[in-house]
């Protein structure tokens, strides 16, 4: 998959975001060869700490002179102008640690609905954070990890289900009141952008050189890849730029593009691979804290391919969350691989019983 | 697990099911088609000089998007020296595909055109193309011959005769520029661009060059038709000074043995230049209204005119041919004839009267009460033979000219009159008089001036009608001829030689032994002729005058007609005497 998409990438930056892909890759490997020594266990008494630190860290680029302003949000950690990394990304996996190990204080029981929802306020709070830089995509990431380790640390399915209705619901209020504060002139709680993105979810024909492009685009590239694909670097709506980020959120529409069904279904399947590992990680490990870790970087991973892809076909809204392990993006990929180190470092010290069993 | 399956399902349907549609939207997205313009053939007079060309010219062109973008708007106005407006209603027009850009002005000086690519990037989006047009190296002469072109109109589009043609593609409009549009048009060049997303364009994918359309030789003859001209336009000023009303008229000539045209003159004219940047509608308007005279209609073959007495050579053919009269019968004219009565008593125009006259000699004096004769006993067999005369002559049917817009004419008979007057019980009758006045040419009788001159032409050879003519020949690239134009019979009247022979000699007769007006001079071989003066209610004379030379073996005949212009032979006969001394001198 690393080789997959160092191709892609170097394909589509027309090899100019090689270098630092692979320095993503590099120092990713070196974290995770870390993590997968260091016992997750430890981690659980540094999570707050950690969590300190990443919000201090995600902070930091509002500072003026620390910050790096890309796509519209002002997410980037820079010095002296240098582009360092997107604190965001690595707080991923320091959510996942922290929210995991709240839930294992809780005794692992969310047997009330009053746990449940202490719980998930405590999961909203760096989903309020992101959302001020603003980065929605990042913010849904969040909320994805919660549930998925709210899910299996025994959280009901059907709380679980009323938040994920409440959720949309809420979407659906905050548009319609939008429109009702934009018609009467007042002040909007979201950008004229995020709007779009969601109507156009509905109307795909919406916004046809805004928002409803980009979908248009990415639904032309992906069609027209046809079984077999243009061959790497030779699909037009890539090379040509009619394809929006095409290195970055719309980078499966170029596979799709390039390397046609054919492409796209090996992904696919890499893809489910990496997820079902994830997830007999989770079901193996020794104590909770490992479950529920596995758990929220199961679920991390599920949502944001689901989200990613999901949105290059037009079966969900336009949302600038990047492709695991395919997308251009130093800090993302780092992250990545540091997950797989913690999966790693889970998977080393799961008990062997069914090993011993064996013999 | 599920949802990986939706996705692959989705991608299935995308990309294998609709995966065609959406190649072509991709392709759509990617690929643009610019067409080259192809240089029309040219057009040659009978001896090679050339009446229309083309030139090399630089055209200015924007998409319709400019016109949101004002300033652009004024400064694109400012520098082509036209009104804001103007570039706004050009860059709008309907006609170009939605994607194509306007041609916003054309003939653009080569300062501004270099004006215009140094700042390119205060004109975004603006372009500059060389493009051929027209050129017409002899002003407004042969205009409404050759006509003029202009942009392809939405009917002619979806007409399956422009299947082929693109909606800015610039076609003939009318004469020889319509006639012969799928001679002259050439076959554009194509070119499929690869552009980006901002447009720019990355490669030229593939590419065919143009193919210029094929040059034709056209009958008419660039001198005589010159002469033609001039000569019209002097005999209208004159009658007009005369106190006549003398607005307009057409002469033609012919070949009499092939029906090739060589010249056709109709007045008032126009220059075909003004169509060349599409034409305003304020110049449009005025070539449309009755205080210009409708210059763009050509009179030779679209307007329709009593013939006079031009058309007595007919009457005399219908009474020889038809035994109503010999070459000894004789009628004494005394100035007012009443031979349907003394209630219904018609004057010659001569009140005084001709006295006895035989057919040489009423031809000669063009004397009305002799052709009353005839026709009262053309009348009175009841066969119409003048009517069925005239129409083996060619008249009150299209001659087939290969030019646009011919008239018919008419020639009045029983049954048309009573058509004619189907509202009007008591006009509905046939009578005496109106054979009579058909006999001198007048009452319901029309004719074109192409008509009278191919009618002639078959006196003159001896009794064939050709179908007139103006395409010569059509020249292939390397100049050399590749079809030619065939001379092709439409009609042998059926009547005796000997008919025939005593017309041409007593039309002979009328030139050399006229008494009355000015004879033709100098032009140094004998002519035939007859003069013509028709009367038309609350309107001053027609002249006509029509002819062919040499007398004693023909080759030209020459229809010259002003519209009130007074007497034909002052002031139409002069313009045919033009003419033949030109051609045979």
């Amino acid at each position: 998959m690393l080789v997959y998409g160092t191709m892609m990438v170097n394909s589509t930056t027309g090899g100019s975001g090689l270098a630092r892909q692979l320095l993503g890759i590099v120092v990713g490997i070196g974290l995770l060869v870390l993590f997968w020594i260091f016992d997750y266990r430890k981690i659980k008494d540094w999570s707050t700490p950690l969590l300190i630190l990443s919000a201090l860290l995600m902070l930091a680029p509002r500072i003026p002179g620390l910050g790096y302003s890309a796509g519209g949000a002002q997410s980037w950690l820079a010095i002296a102008g240098i582009r360092l990394f997107q604190p965001a990304e690595p707080a991923k996996l320091v959510i996942i640690l922290f929210y995991a190990s709240i839930v294992v204080r809780n005794d692992g029981k969310i047997e009330s609905l009053k746990e449940y929802l202490k719980l998930l306020g405590i999961a909203f709070i760096p989903v309020i954070l992101i959302l001020t830089q603003p980065d929605l995509g990042t913010s849904l990431v969040f909320i994805a990890i919660a549930l998925g380790i709210l899910l299996m640390g025994g959280a009901k399915a059907r709380w679980l289900i009323t938040t994920l209705v409440l959720g949309i619901a809420l979407i659906i209020g905050m548009v319609s009141l939008n429109t009702w504060l934009g018609d009467t002139g007042k002040p909007v709680i979201l950008k004229a952008y995020q709007m779009n993105r969601l109507l156009v979810f509905v109307d795909q024909t919406r916004d046809p050189k805004g928002a409803g492009y980009n979908l248009k685009q990415s639904k032309i590239a992906i069609g027209s890849g046809e079984v077999s694909g243009k061959g790497i670097g030779s699909g037009t709506q890539g090379k040509l730029n009619f394809l929006p980020a095409r290195s970055t959120d719309f980078i499966f529409s170029v596979i799709g593009e390039d390397l046609g069904f054919t492409g796209a279904a090996v992904l696919l399947g890499l893809y489910l691979a990496l997820l079902m590992v994830a997830l007999s990680v989770a079901v193996s490990s020794v104590d909770l804290f490992g479950t529920l870790v596995a758990a929220g970087i199961m679920s991390m991973w599920v949502f944001q391919i689901l989200e990613n892809i999901g949105m290059t076909v037009g079966a969900m809204p336009i949302t600038g969350i990047p492709l695991p392990f395919m997308s251009y993006g130093s800090s993302f990929m780092v992250t990545n691989l540091a997950c797989v180190g913690v999966l790693l470092s889970i998977w080393t010290r799961r008990p062997f019983q069914s090993i011993s069993k064996g013999v | 697990m599920l949802v990986f399956i939706v996705l692959l399902t989705r991608l299935w349907s995308m990309q294998i099911i609709n995966g065609e549609s959406y190649k072509k939207e991709a392709a759509q997205n990617s690929l643009r088609e610019a067409t080259t313009i192809a240089p029309r053939g040219r057009i040659f007079d009978c001896n090679g000089k050339v009446l229309v060309g083309n030139r090399s010219t630089m055209a200015v062109l924007a998409p319709t998007t400019i016109v949101n973008d004002t300033p652009l708007v004024l400064r694109l106005a400012k520098i082509l020296g036209m009104t804001k407006q103007e570039v706004i209603d050009k860059a709008t027009t309907k006609k170009e595909a939605a994607l194509d850009l306007r041609v916003i002005a054309i003939d653009v000086p080569m300062k501004t055109v270099a004006y215009i690519e140094e700042h390119s990037t205060s004109f975004g989006g603006v372009e500059v193309q060389a493009r051929a047009v027209r050129t017409y190296p002899n002003g407004s002469v042969a205009a409404h011959v050759l006509g003029y072109t202009g942009e392809i109109s939405d009917t002619q589009l979806n007409s399956s005769t422009f299947k082929n043609y693109d909606p800015s593609d610039i076609v003939g409009k009318t004469g020889a520029e319509s006639s012969f549009e799928s001679v002259l048009q050439g076959v554009r060049g194509r070119r499929v661009l690869e552009v980006n997303a901002q447009g720019k364009i990355q490669t030229i994918v593939s590419e065919t060059q143009p193919g210029s359309g094929q040059d034709i030789e056209l009958t008419l003859d660039l001198k005589t038709q010159k002469v033609a001209e001039a000569s019209l336009k002097k005999a209208i000023m004159r009658s007009r000074a005369a106190g006549n009303k003398a607005v307009a008229g057409s002469a033609v000539v012919m070949d009499v043995n092939t029906g090739a045209i060589v010249a056709m003159a109709s007045y008032p004219t126009y220059n075909p230049e003004e169509f060349i940047n599409g034409i305003s509608t304020k110049t449009w308007k005025r070539f449309n209204s009755k205080s210009s005279s409708y210059p763009l209609t050509n009179r030779a073959i679209m307007s329709v005119y009593p013939p006079g007495s031009t058309f007595k050579a007919f009457t005399s053919l219908t009474g020889l041919n038809y035994g109503l009269i010999n070459t000894a019968t004789t009628f004494d004219c005394v100035g007012y004839w009443t031979g349907l009565g003394k209630t219904w008593g018609k004057w010659c125009w001569l009140h005084t009267g001709h006295g006895i006259q035989n057919l040489y000699s009423a031809l000669i004096n063009s004397c009305d009460t002799y052709f009353y004769n005839v026709g009262l006993r053309d009348y009175k067999t009841g066969k119409e033979n003048q009517q069925k005369l005239a129409r083996q002559f060619g008249f009150g049917k299209l001659t087939g000219i290969d030019l646009p817009s011919e008239a018919r004419g008419r020639v009045p008979d029983a049954k048309w009159k009573a058509a004619w007057n189907a509202n009007y019980p008591e006009y509905k009758k046939w009578l005496p008089g109106d054979s009579v006045n058909l006999a001198i040419g007048q009452g319901d009788l029309l004719v074109t001036p192409l008509q009278l001159v191919t009618a002639y032409s078959a006196i003159a050879n001896g009794g064939t009608i050709y179908q007139p003519h103006v395409f010569k020949s059509a020249l292939s690239s390397e100049g050399k001829t590749v079809i030619t134009a065939k001379k092709k019979v439409t009609g042998k009247p059926s009547v005796s030689n000997s008919s025939v022979q005593t017309l041409q000699s007593n039309l002979r007769a009328v030139i050399s032994q006229s008494a009355s007006g000015p004879k033709l001079s100098n032009v140094g071989v004998p002519v035939s002729g007859k003069t013509g003066t028709a009367q038309k209610t609350e309107e001053n004379d027609y002249a006509w005058f029509a002819a062919y030379a040499p007398s004693n073996n023909p080759k030209y005949a020459v229809v010259a007609m002003i519209e009130q212009g007074g007497g034909g032979g002052t002031y139409a006969l002069p313009v045919v005497d033009d003419i033949l001394v030109s051609l045979f001198k």
